[in-house]
């Protein structure tokens, strides 16, 4: 018994001493702000996508600088730096790969995130303005996506690019920043550098942190099969609360997991680092990601995939303006999920077709 | 059509939210004709972007590059169309014609290495004339092979194989300690069945809703 009370005792001295230490760092920093009660139901695996994808995105950034010590954004020595950074420095080339796979596991639980919102009605009333900073914070991550792999500077990284400027120059006016001609002194290249590892990062960090605001703002939206507030669209008072940092918590459990998932991935399929690129070739196909905006590239042309990408972003742009009911539960939305699953089949039935056409010329540039 | 922020406050909370979706039905309007106003005015998509080219350089580069993509005799057909091209221009400044029609034998008797090496060298002149790259021009030299992604394991692949699999495993054990007391599906028999979701009137959810 003695032993017990004396382990109790240890463990009490323990639990006080970190306690004072949160409150010393309470004192200076006000972190105790971020033990406001969120509702239970928040801390599910399918509640905490948003921030698993945030997880990723910090994965990306801690691997994106350390790959810019390495990396020379110049179309002279660009594809031979990640050679050199793969092959002679060590450790670079899993670096190089955890962000590759880092930056997969973010679209996908960025789409996987967008899904679970529309499915249980998380952007009705009033969190439209959440919805479409997410929406614009998903068109950011493809953004990043592809000028990810223009930066390879191989040629399907070249390719991207020129697909690219000629979608550019089909938007006219507003296509102005992706030609050469708004800088051209400069290789196109360094631009996209600029975009990818300062402007792209830096406005999801802006939008994130609205994103964030906004949900503390509007509370976690209720959960479509159990009750809400009076006002429809809180979880009721009844719904037992957890502590926001335990929510933290968690996903940090899920980062952790997700981290050493996309390790093992980096070890066992690590990216390929293709030949520099050649003008007037079109010869690759683009990254998984893209596959859909290519079968339609090939059906109608490049601006099938302008047409295309701009009717999926306009679509989920007005979602929250259109479906103005104040049902959350699916079966109650037979419209919007007859529309979301057409839109979600049509997306993989296209991307399904890719592995079935060839690649053909469709680019202007010099062949 | 503009009111007062003071006169907006005043207004009860249903009048404040209409007017505010007026206002937003404006600024979605005005920001769509604006859109689509910029694409209107601005210059058509250009149509005479490229077509072949007569650059014997880079010709054989874009031979360099079929070969570099693809091994097979698909490749090899690609590439001795672009070695005929570049034979058959008639720019071939900085271009080793001897070398190129070198290649094109070796080519023909399914060499594809030695040919790549005498593609590479007979452009050597060309490409030491190119200045520094601007705009979407490649700076491009030497067309290497791809670098495969993985080849053996190292002590060093294991090592950070090992450190991986630590963290899923923490990570999956430490999600697990941390999940929720009750699952949903028991949140939603603590609320009780007298209380009912807005929109669930009509029946209770499916398994599928309790998943998630």
């Amino acid at each position: 018994m003695p032993t017990v009370r004396n382990e109790a005792s240890v463990e009490a001295h323990r639990t006080s001493r970190t306690r004072k230490i949160i409150d010393v760092i309470d004192d200076r920093l006000g972190i105790k702000a971020l033990e406001y009660p969120v509702p239970e139901h928040a801390n599910n695996l399918a509640w905490s996508l948003g921030g698993v994808t945030a997880a990723a995105f910090g994965l990306l950034i801690v691997t994106g600088v350390l790959l810019v010590q390495f990396y020379s954004p110049v179309p002279e020595s660009a594809n031979q730096s990640i050679r050199d950074m793969v092959t002679q420095v060590w450790g670079m080339g899993f670096v190089r790969a955890l962000h590759f796979w880092a930056a997969q596991a973010m679209y996908v639980t960025a789409v996987l995130h967008l899904l679970r919102v529309f499915l249980t009605g998380s952007y009705k009333r009033p969190r439209e303005g959440n919805w479409l900073v997410g929406v614009a914070m998903l068109g950011l991550v493809i953004l990043a996506l592809f000028t990810g792999t223009v930066l390879k500077w191989d040629q399907e990284g070249f390719e991207a690019l020129e697909h690219n400027l000629e979608i550019g120059q089909l938007l006219g006016g507003a296509g102005i920043w992706f030609s050469p001609e708004f800088a051209d002194r400069l290789p196109i290249l360094v631009r996209l550098y600029g975009a990818h590892v300062v402007i792209i990062p830096g406005l999801i960090l802006v939008l994130v942190t609205l994103h964030g605001l906004l949900v503390k703002r509007h509370k976690i939206s209720p959960h479509p099969s159990l009750p809400t507030d009076s006002s429809g669209d809180q979880a009721p008072a009844e719904e037992p609360t957890e502590p926001f940092t335990h929510h933290l918590r968690r996903i940090g459990a899920f980062g952790l997991a997700l981290t050493g998932m996309l390790g093992i991935l980096a070890v066992l399929l690590p990216p390929a680092v293709g030949p520099a690129p050649v003008a007037g070739l079109e010869i690759t196909k683009p990254p998984w990601s893209f596959w859909w905006m290519f079968t339609l590239e090939n059906w109608f042309g490049l601006s099938g995939i302008l047409y295309g990408g701009g009717a999926l972003f306009l679509l989920l742009a007005i979602l929250p303006f259109v479906d103005r009911s104040p049902n959350r539960l699916w079966t109650r939305r037979p419209v919007a999920m007859a529309l979301g699953l057409l839109t979600l089949l049509l997306i993989l039935v296209l991307t399904i077709l890719m592995g079935f056409t060839e690649t053909t010329t469709h680019l202007e540039m010099l062949g | 059509m503009s009111v007062p922020l003071a006169l907006l406050v005043r207004l009860p909370v249903g009048d404040r939210r209409s007017f505010l979706a007026r206002q937003l039905r404006v600024v979605v309007a005005v920001a769509s004709i604006g859109l689509f106003g910029l694409f209107a005015v601005a210059p058509p998509a250009s149509a005479d972007g490229g077509g072949e080219t007569n650059e014997g350089y880079l010709l054989v580069q874009q031979a360099l590059g079929h070969l570099a993509h693809d091994t097979s005799s698909g490749g090899i057909d690609l590439a001795m169309e672009k070695v005929e091209d570049a034979l058959a221009t008639e720019d071939q400044d900085g271009v080793a014609v001897a070398d190129v029609e070198q290649a094109e034998r070796a080519l023909e008797a399914g060499r594809a290495g030695h040919a790549r090496a005498l593609l590479q060298g007979s452009i050597r002149q060309a490409l030491s004339e190119l200045g520094l790259a601007t705009g979407e021009q490649t700076g491009t030299t030497v067309v290497a092979p791809p670098l495969p992604g993985r080849e053996a394991l190292t002590g060093r692949d294991w090592g950070f194989l090992a450190a991986s699999m630590v963290f899923l495993l923490a990570g999956m054990g430490l999600a697990l300690r941390f999940r929720p007391r009750d699952t949903i599906g028991e949140l939603r028999q603590r609320l009780g069945a007298s209380r009912t979701a807005v929109d669930d009137r009509a029946g209770s959810p499916t398994e599928v809703e309790r998943e998630i």
